[in-house]
């Protein structure tokens, strides 16, 4: 089910909070636990029961005991079995037909593909589940009852595309006797940022992905880009990445804030950047956390020299290109940003011994061109398509022959710009609703926003001009849906 | 206490500007998109059928089934001769020899063909939603009798919510399209072919806004036509719905429009024969069509024109009080 159909604004939406609350009033609190799951479970598998609902029910039974046992006994055989199997699942649905296709490639040998289809968000919910294994396994994590552990995981406002949330910051707000009762401030303030993420989707992912969509697949089609459509083609889909992750999970932090949870935020204006590393602080910031504490630290992170940094860095990004999807487009992606950060990071050692420094609006073009560069090849069908546009992006195939989206190329540019004059200069939505950078500590203080009239307006009016495209079209899937 | 006031204030004030921002959204992405349909014919009583854009397309199965165009809905009401059938009737009943005759002997009609190849199903939920009772039913019977639905036509008697959101916008886009055209001609480039309809009589305006008037002679008899089976098969279902509809046969006139691929006067020849209804062919030479199909306006005058005499008799005997002891009756009926 997506966040922006009809079907779930204006029916799951409203009967899994009316029931949810009633079960609140009347103290059953393990009851509105496990109708919070029965949903979450139903928003997953609605639309292929039969495949998502075992396979989820599978994974969290399994990592569930493992778990248990973890904690009962830090056994280092346990966690490679638990955390083996975790990425045998993952594997087996995401890479074997990549594994299979690469090998027949290289070897010559002609092996079936399994031809699996990836159940949505197995990415998301497999990587939730190590960090809890790993937790475990340090003495970091505590025993949890089965459903509140299984809520967790399968939340339904976080299950398909994250923000991949940690244990500690989220459990204990299942235990918040407050959040089982409905609070109008939690509602209000979770239906500003849901009626954000929505208009960011609607108004802005969806209208800018209709000039970066056709140049993409003319590449995949083999037609020569321009320079002029090459950048519309890249810039676009940055921006449309940008706006349909970010308003994905704003649409979940407030849909969550809807019964009082507190989820972690997850972007931070990435484009204002003016580095990778700041870029990478700022860009879907609870994977870089999980990256950064179970693959870059345990590989020994900065601690054992620059040269021992800089692989760790390559493998962490490398591995995390080939998180987003099995195909060698996400590893380049991934080794290009594993590139660049060991340079950024070079620069930054040899700027401080000769107290260089590049100035702020350099440095931030800078970034941005390279980021835009970098996410040809995370969109593009494949590598021809790939360097089709890398080269009319350089200039290869000259200015503007034959534009593929003709008429439409100066409202493109204007679009363009427009949304980049916004994620550039307009405060984030965790800046305009004054949310906490750091939930963990904060989810027992009270909203700091204030419901002023100007806001309902706005949110309400935006909120509704989302919803007429969601009525008169067919609603569009998050980007990160594929992942 | 304050601060939960002021939330409840802010939810009640959210909701209610969603509302509105719905349709304003609605609204605004129908105009934008529709904004190429044609707007010279909304003059008078006449409201937008179709437009040949994605998003709008087909608005009068809707409209009419759903009573969106009240005095569309008040004129089938109190039509005493009902057209019905499908766009060809349209194209050869749309005319001002048609109008000037009922007017000038002051009897109510209604052109209620439909586009799409629309048959009896959608045209009689029309007539039973609005309790249409005319005097004289005339039918494009080639054959007409089906089971036949299009896709506008299911939708419309589907009624889901996303069909008639979209109906509704359809409604009051044509408002704004009418308001933002007049006021600036030179944001509206007229590029989309469209039919407007008139609420008074259900005439077409079509030659111009939709297609140009062009001259196809029909210089071949039409070469399909129906086996005995088929014929027997919709003369059933057109006793049926005649029986239904309660009207005397007598009163009831069957036609096939002239083309050049359907043998529509040899089918409704055979239909009315089985049926016992009353049938009129205008004898008239040299017609032309727009495309094979549908008569073009010059001949669609001509042959409509001929129709309508022909149905004086008809008229004299279903209709009463008698035409000519009708206020302003000038004689235009009886004198032929």
């Amino acid at each position: 089910m997506l966040f922006n159909s009809a079907q779930f604004i204006f029916v799951f939406l409203p009967i899994v909070l009316s029931v949810f609350f009633l079960l609140g009033r009347l103290r059953e609190q393990m009851l509105a636990v496990m109708w919070l799951v029965i949903a979450s479970l139903v928003f997953y598998s609605l639309d292929d029961p039969y495949r998502l609902l075992p396979l989820i029910l599978a994974s969290i039974a399994f990592n569930f005991f493992i778990g248990r046992m973890l904690l009962r006994s830090q056994n280092r055989v346990l966690l490679a079995i638990g955390v083996g199997g975790d990425l045998l699942l993952l594997g087996y649905f995401k890479y074997a037909g990549f594994l299979v296709e690469t090998l027949n490639g290289v070897t010559g040998v002609a092996l079936q593909n399994p031809n699996v289809a990836l159940p949505i968000g197995i990415s998301f919910f497999t990587f939730t589940q190590i960090a809890f294994l790993v937790d475990a396994y340090r003495g970091e994590a505590r025993e949890y009852e089965p459903f509140h552990y299984t809520l967790f995981v399968s939340f339904f406002p976080h299950l398909i595309a994250g923000p991949i949330y940690h244990h500690k910051e989220i459990m204990p707000q299942f235990h918040l006797r407050e959040n089982f009762r409905f609070d109008i401030s939690n509602f209000g303030f979770g239906l500003t940022w849901f009626a954000l993420g929505l208009a960011k989707k609607m108004l802005f992912a969806d209208v800018v992905a209709q000039y970066a969509t056709p140049i993409f697949n003319a590449a995949a089609a083999g037609h020569p880009l321009g320079l002029v459509d090459s950048w519309i083609g890249a810039c676009g889909f940055g921006l449309q990445l940008y706006y349909d992750f970010s308003g994905y999970t704003d649409m979940a932090i407030g849909l969550a804030l809807m019964i009082g949870v507190r989820l972690p935020l997850n972007f931070n204006s990435p484009y204002k950047a003016i580095s990778l590393i700041d870029f990478w602080r700022r860009w879907h910031m609870t994977l870089s956390r999980f990256l950064r504490d179970y693959l870059y630290i345990p590989l020994g992170g900065n601690r054992k020299g620059p040269r021992r940094r800089y692989i760790n860095l390559l493998v962490t990004m490398l591995l995390g290109g080939l998180w987003h999807g099995a195909a060698w487009t996400f590893v380049i992606w991934g080794a290009i940003h594993g590139f660049g950060l060991v340079v950024n990071h070079a620069w930054n050692k040899v700027a401080e011994s000769y107290r260089l420094s590049l100035p702020n609006p350099v440095a931030w073009a800078f970034t941005l061109v390279f980021v835009m560069v970098a996410w040809v090849p995370f969109r593009a069908d494949g590598l021809s398509a790939t360097f089709t546009i890398w080269k009319g992006m350089f200039g290869f195939h000259g200015l503007v022959p034959e534009s593929v989206i003709a008429a439409q190329v100066t409202t493109a540019i204007a679009c363009i710009a427009g949304l980049l004059a916004v994620a550039l200069f307009a405060p984030n939505t965790q800046q305009l609703l004054s949310y906490p950078r750091v939930i963990i500590a904060a989810f027992r203080q009270p909203i700091r926003f204030f419901p002023s009239p100007t806001w309902a307006m706005a949110a309400g009016i935006a909120f509704g001009i989302a919803v007429s495209f969601i009525i008169t079209q067919r609603p569009t899937e998050f980007l990160y849906f594929r992942f | 206490m304050k601060s939960l006031i002021a939330w409840r204030w802010y939810v009640a004030l959210f909701i209610l500007c969603a509302g509105l921002g719905i349709l304003i959204g609605g609204v605004g992405q129908m105009t934008i998109d529709n904004l190429k349909c044609q707007s010279t014919g909304y003059a008078n009583d006449h409201f937008l059928a179709y437009c040949d854009s994605q998003r709008y397309a087909d608005y009068e199965h809707g409209a009419l089934f759903y009573g969106l165009e009240r005095s569309a809905i008040d004129s089938i009401r109190s039509a005493e001769v009902l057209f019905i059938g499908n766009s060809k009737l349209q194209a050869a009943f749309s005319t001002k020899a048609v109008r000037d005759y009922f007017n000038a002997i002051s009897v109510r009609f209604f052109v209620m063909g439909f586009g799409y190849g629309d048959e009896s199903t959608f045209s009689l939920a029309v007539l039973r939603k609005w309790g249409a009772s005319p005097k004289i039913l005339v039918i494009n019977a080639d054959p007409f009798f089906s089971d036949k639905i299009s896709q506008p036509a299911r939708d419309a008697l589907e009624g889901r919510p996303a069909f008639l959101w979209r109906l509704a916008l359809k409604l009051i886009f044509q408002r704004v399209h009418r308001a933002v055209c007049l006021a600036g001609s030179y944001v509206c480039p007229e590029s989309d072919p469209s039919i407007f309809r008139s609420a008074r009589d259900g005439e077409w305006n079509w030659i111009g806004p939709y297609v140009k008037e062009k001259s196809v002679p029909i210089d071949r008899p039409a070469q399909t036509t129906m086996t005995p089976e088929e014929i027997a098969a919709a003369s059933k279902l057109g006793d049926q719905i005649l029986d239904q509809i309660g009207l005397d046969r007598q009163c009831v006139v069957l036609t096939g429009t002239p083309n050049s691929f359907l043998d529509s006067t040899g089918i409704a020849m055979a239909l009315a024969a089985s049926l016992r209804t009353k049938s009129i062919f205008p004898p008239v030479d040299g017609l032309s069509t727009l495309d094979g199909i549908h008569l073009n306006l010059a001949s669609a005058e001509r042959w409509s024109g001929q129709f309508v005499q022909a149905m004086t008799p008809t008229l004299q005997k279903c209709i009463s009080p008698p035409i000519h002891n009708r206020e302003g009756v000038a004689g235009v009926a009886t004198a032929n």
